[in-house]
């Protein structure tokens, strides 16, 4: 029996890359460890004005991957917009991102479209480039409720939530709690790190280990400053995977403080090490693996209301994390795509 | 070396159905004038105002028409 061929389709962050670059990297050598022939292919999204994100859609819509050196490419697993406006019979849609400063951030600070004409047409243009891309595939899925909330919300499109393991998956190590409490992600105004760095000013006894460089890094370094809390902030902008297994390991907890985060990994990371996550009650997707009191602590989203939880401790999050595999991921995917495995 | 006119002139034609299909409307000036600046910049300096203009026309007119 012939190897399936299926293509993963990813947007590439070209620098910057993050979370969904290793994902959709992952989700490939996951499937070529399962006998799939499978390859990656990606278009970068380089936006210096609107049109651009118009651009990349029609070259996404341009490709013709049906057939590749002479054979049929069996599927097409698309994930971030505007990836999954390409064209293929056998299309998953597997929705990592929409873009969502056209739709839930619009209107926010994290947002900077207008009502200019521009941006109210790039907004119809986004939402039109969704529903096509997303109506004509075979099975939509998504990587949390979250994001599947939202789908529906927006662009009135029914998915399937559709869990995976986070990056490091087998190599994350539970270790004794450590005096500080951990943060992990892109330095960037959605994410909110400016909570759990205000919260250690209503902490006397935390320390906070910050992980992650980004835009806000200046701002958040002054504020920390500000706050006369600099002596107990760690400041770490990169590290390696070995490191990042470590401060997990580490850690006395794990603070997740975004707003409305599609499904983020960091919690997951946090269960695999044995660590509670302090997150907030309008966090989004963390919210479908905490449980206040049980795996973690769920707070309104002040400084004053994470600081009183920093000194908490909760032991019950590693099981949560741990039913979640590759296997079962995949198995899913291929299925929608009558696809099985050789 | 430049492209050959009669496959930017296709390229415009099918690009604009594509776009129309994306959402991009006819009245949409501003990017199908972009969209077709592009393609005109594989035509080589010498043929550009013109040939934008007729791209562009192209371009507009196949988004029209798809719609």
């Amino acid at each position: 029996m012939k190897s399936p061929r299926v293509l993963v389709a990813a947007v590439q962050s070209p620098f910057s890359g993050g979370g969904a670059e290793r994902h959709v990297r992952r989700l490939t050598e996951e499937l070529v460890a399962r006998g799939v022939e499978a390859d990656l292919v990606t278009i970068p999204l380089i936006e210096r004005e609107r049109f651009d994100l118009v651009r990349s859609a029609l070259a996404w819509r341009s490709l013709d991957v049906t057939e590749i050196a002479g054979r049929a490419v069996d599927a097409v697993i698309a994930t971030r917009f505007p990836s999954y406006v390409v064209r293929h019979p056998n299309k998953i849609v597997w929705v990592i991102h929409q873009y969502r400063q056209a739709y839930d951030q619009f209107g926010t600070p994290w947002s900077d479209f207008t009502a200019s004409t521009e941006d109210r047409r790039t907004r119809e243009t986004i939402a039109a480039i969704d529903r096509l891309g997303l109506t004509e595939a075979k099975r939509v899925f998504a990587n949390s409720r979250t994001v599947a909330a939202r789908l529906r919300r927006f662009n009135g499109i029914e998915s399937e939530p559709l869990y995976h393991p986070p990056p490091l998956v087998g190599r994350y190590r539970t270790g004794p709690f450590g005096d500080y409490a951990l943060t992990v992600g892109r330095l960037d105004g959605w994410k909110r790190p400016d909570l759990p760095l205000s919260a250690l000013a209503h902490a006397p006894a935390a320390r906070l280990t910050v992980v992650g460089r980004g835009p806000e890094e200046g701002r958040l370094k002054r504020l920390a400053r500000e706050l006369r809390i600099e002596d107990r902030v760690r400041w770490v902008p990169e590290a390696d995977d070995d490191t990042l297994i470590d401060l997990y390991a580490g850690a006395r907890l794990v603070v997740v403080a975004p707003q409305d985060e599609d499904l983020g990994y960091v919690p997951l990371e946090a269960f695999l090490s044995g660590k509670p996550v302090l997150t907030t009650d309008d966090a989004g997707g963390p919210l479908e693996f905490v449980s206040d009191g049980e795996t973690g602590f769920v707070v309104p989203p002040r400084p004053e209301a994470l600081g009183a939880a920093l000194e908490a401790l909760g032991r019950r999050a590693l099981a949560r994390a741990s039913e979640l595999s590759w296997d079962s991921t995949i198995a899913a995917l291929l299925s929608a795509a009558g696809i099985s495995l050789p | 070396m430049t492209a050959d006119p009669e496959a930017l002139r296709r390229l415009a034609r099918e690009s604009g159905k594509v776009l129309a299909e994306l959402g991009v409307e006819a009245g949409d000036s501003r990017w199908i004038r972009a969209h077709s600046e592009t393609i005109a910049s594989l035509a080589g300096r010498g043929r550009r105002p013109r040939f934008l203009d007729y791209l562009s026309r192209l371009a507009r007119r196949a988004a029209r028409t798809a719609r």
